[in-house]
């Protein structure tokens, strides 16, 4: 048998043993909670609870069981169909086609970007793999001082790099189709150049050795479409980040070789770092729109789904390689920004609804949408539930029981209490929850990596503490997904201004209190009126009611560094990333933490439309990348009226749309330049020229 | 304009420091910048307005405006052609 057909056999049995495995339990556990619902005969309550129940329990069983799969995968030695089995990382790669790196960006910090490019780089001429490579920054930046920012980094970048070639610099003046169609707009400019191009989002990080070994792999597997590598957390600062942190470098191995087990060369694309053969790329994987004016319909927002989906429709594989080292990323410091995120996944994968009974797909990816949707709808689901069960808290309590009902009876129908049983039911839920995380503490104590992660005592106090934060967390992010999933049907777009920061980037108080005052209202109201009504349930419901009530002071003190460094002073969350600092991530932090370059004059790099005014050399700059003769069907009475204004209010007196049609008329740019110059007194020292 | 029998507000001195900011910005030497510097004042220049146009006209050409090289030559064998001559650009997912 061919090896393409052996591993769709095994992919195949498998899944089909994964399913096994999720029913049968679940079906005991809706048969349990049906028993223990206190009603006498089927009430359609009951049913609802037992049904949500039964749904939820099913969902929670996917993990538990993957992280069993990956456990006894990595326990035997890794899987027989890993797609890194036998791949060397010698750089000896062909000389007759190049990979291109793409990082494509949208209004991120240049510094944060190109300081990762450097580290890329450099990494790669170490390894002697530089000319393998290109390097492509695709800019779809629509912040004017960004823009600037980001040609002003990049010369900078290719300044420094003693190669000088090899990297590339291209800004989007129209933003069609997001980032999928930024990648679709490098496919159809220079695709035909390159065999691969590995995705890199703006703070990833990926070792030479990473990127040589997924260029082997697909040498050597021509049936393979995208692999996508295991990216770890790194440079975590605050309690929330370093939890997420920790949970990733302790869990994702097992995880990871657990969702290689089902889905072999079914898996998913995620977005970012991955390697992707161009031409069944651009062949099969450009993205349509989503006919129709509801909110699930136009461009697709989560790509990376539906490009798997179809590169596999056309006969590709799609892998993890889940035991690629040396492919890391930056977690969102705060649950704000967590929740922020998740606003834009959650519309994303609820498109995918859509699809799932698109032509062609196959039947793993289909499930997949399923799974994407089932991320953000099980916290509706939970919440349903959760209510649902307070009702029937309030209708035990406030119903008469009908000792006897309708029909000939000679003994009373009493309600009936299985205490074994409920606790048989929630045992088994905190089995499903909570027994993957021991399990990959065990694994990588068993393999001698507790040091890694602060030792063996500190490991098991670490993985305390991160289940009790997510634990806490998980209430809030329940109602936060629930509001999303309904908001996106409706077709409302829920928006948040620019978080106010403390000091050190934590949120303050008023910022947590104005995002989840809601919360906390109903954590507190929900809480006291079970307690009152209902002392029994309101145990039951009190992890949530706790964790609603206190999301103002969870969020803040989450978003701290202050407690993120006091965990690591005292060895908990670490991990190896920290304690075996690989080399690319050295080398990314001290350009981080890096000064930018001195100016003579105090404008500083954070208002690149007043630096590419005002600087010579940055102004030279941005006509040389961006073109000196643009035009963009702006009449230029209106080009006049805006250098007017710039020149009596200054820079700040302009809309971003009225400093991004100046950058983009070179002549108008130059004659503002020198005006600017001619300026005196006040008006001068608005663009920084003192005198 | 000389410093001594200057009457107007707009002194020497500070049209001086704005020509020597911009060529120190411009990256010319501290010895250039001077020399530059000085034949603009020669040329009396009323106010600052007209030293900067006539440091503007002093000035030499600017560097190549091809550098530094942001992106390769367009591959003439772009998929947008290729894929619009054979009309299936995009998938039809058939939903």
């Amino acid at each position: 048998m061919r090896p393409a057909e052996k591993w769709k056999k095994a992919g195949s049995l498998r899944r089909a043993i994964l399913l096994i495995l999720i029913a049968l339990p679940t079906i005991a556990a809706a048969w349990i909670t049906h028993s223990l619902l206190p009603a006498q005969g089927v009430t359609w309550l009951n049913a609802v609870m037992t049904a949500l129940f039964a749904i939820l329990f099913g969902w929670i069983s996917v993990g538990f069981w993957s992280s069993l799969a990956g456990a006894y995968a990595l326990a035997r030695g890794g899987d027989v169909f890993a797609v890194l089995k036998g791949i060397p990382t010698t750089a000896d790669l062909p000389d007759d086609f190049k990979t291109a790196i793409l990082f494509p960006v949208y209004n991120e910090d240049p510094q944060m970007v190109f300081s990762g490019v450097k580290t890329v780089r450099d990494s790669l001429d170490r390894s002697g793999a530089a000319r393998h490579f290109d390097v492509f920054v695709l800019s779809d930046s629509t912040d004017p001082d960004v823009w600037v920012a980001e040609e002003e980094a990049f010369t900078r970048t290719k300044l420094a790099d003693p190669q000088g070639s090899g990297l590339y610099y291209r800004h989007r003046q129209m933003n069609l189709k997001r980032k999928s169609g930024n990648i679709a707009d490098f496919c159809r400019r220079w695709g035909a150049d390159y065999r691969y191009m590995i995705i890199f989002d703006a703070d990833s990080l990926m070792s030479a050795d990473s990127l040589i070994r997924l260029v082997k792999v697909m040498e050597a597997r021509p049936d393979i479409g995208v692999v996508q590598s295991p990216p770890k957390a790194i440079f975590s600062q605050t309690l929330l980040a370093k939890t997420q942190q920790f949970a990733g470098h302790l869990y994702g191995p097992v995880f990871a070789a657990g969702l290689h087990f089902w889905q072999l060369g079914e898996a998913q694309y995620w977005g970012h770092n991955a390697i992707i053969r161009l031409d069944p790329f651009i062949n099969h994987c450009q993205l349509p729109r989503i006919p129709g004016r509801s909110p699930l319909s136009g461009d697709i927002l989560s790509h990376d789904f539906v490009e798997s989906a179809l590169m596999r429709r056309a006969g590709y594989g799609v892998w993890l390689a889940y035991d690629l080292e040396g492919s890391f990323e930056q977690s969102p410091p705060t649950l704000v920004d967590e929740l922020i995120r998740d606003r834009r996944w959650c519309q994303g994968n609820l498109q995918h609804s859509r699809l799932v009974f698109a032509r062609g797909f196959f039947p793993t990816h289909r499930a997949l949408f399923i799974n994407g949707i089932m991320s953000y709808g099980s916290a509706l689901l939970w919440f349903f539930f959760l209510l649902a069960s307070s009702a029937e808290a309030l209708s035990s309590i406030l119903a008469t029981p009908i000792y006897f009902p309708e029909g000939p009876s000679l003994f009373p129908d009493w309600p009936r209490y299985f205490p074994a049983w409920a606790l048989t039911l929630l045992s088994s839920t905190a089995l499903l929850l909570f027994f993957p995380k021991f399990l990959a503490g065990l694994i990588v104590t068993v393999k001698g990596q507790a040091k890694a992660f602060g030792g063996l005592g500190r490991l098991v106090l670490s993985i305390f503490l991160e289940v009790m934060v997510s634990t806490f967390l998980a209430p809030v992010r329940m109602l936060f997904h629930s509001l999303f999933v309904v908001t996106t049907f409706l077709g409302f777009k829920v928006t948040w201004s620019p978080q106010n920061r403390d000091s050190q980037g934590g949120l303050t108080w008023w910022a947590a209190t104005k995002f989840h005052w809601f919360g906390s209202l109903l954590g507190i109201v929900w809480g006291l009126s079970m307690y009152v009504v209902s002392p029994g349930f309101f145990l039951w419901l009190s992890p949530v009611a706790l964790g609603l009530a206190l999301s103002i002071p969870l969020s803040v003190l989450t978003s701290r560094v202050s407690l993120g460094t006091l965990a690591a002073k005292l060895g908990l969350l670490r991990t190896p990333a920290e304690t075996q600092t690989p080399l690319e991530v050295k080398e990314l932090e001290e350009r981080l933490n890096a000064p930018l370059p001195a100016s003579l004059l105090p404008i500083s790099f954070a208002k690149g439309f007043t630096r590419a005014v005002v600087l010579p050399a940055t102004l030279e700059l941005h006509l040389a990348i961006s073109g000196r003769k643009r035009k963009l069907g702006v009449k230029k009475e209106w080009l006049e009226r805006l250098t007017a204004k710039a020149l009596a209010k200054g820079p700040d007196s302009l809309s971003p749309k009225e400093k991004k049609a100046l950058l983009n008329h070179g002549p108008e740019l130059v004659a503002l330049h020198w005006a600017v110059w001619r300026l005196a007194g006040a008006k001068a020292r608005r663009w920084g020229l003192y005198e | 304009m000389t410093s001594t029998n200057d009457q107007s507000p707009i002194n020497g001195h500070a049209v001086s420091r704005r020509v020597l900011l911009y060529l120190a910005v411009r990256g010319f030497s501290p010895t250039a910048s001077l020399s530059l510097a000085q034949l603009v004042l020669d040329q009396n220049p009323k106010d600052l307005a007209e030293a900067v146009t006539l440091m503007r006209d002093l000035l030499p050409p600017t560097a190549d405006p091809n550098w530094p090289l942001s992106f390769p030559p367009l591959n003439r064998r772009s998929m947008i052609t290729d894929k619009l001559a054979n009309g299936d650009f995009f998938n039809d997912l058939e939903l």
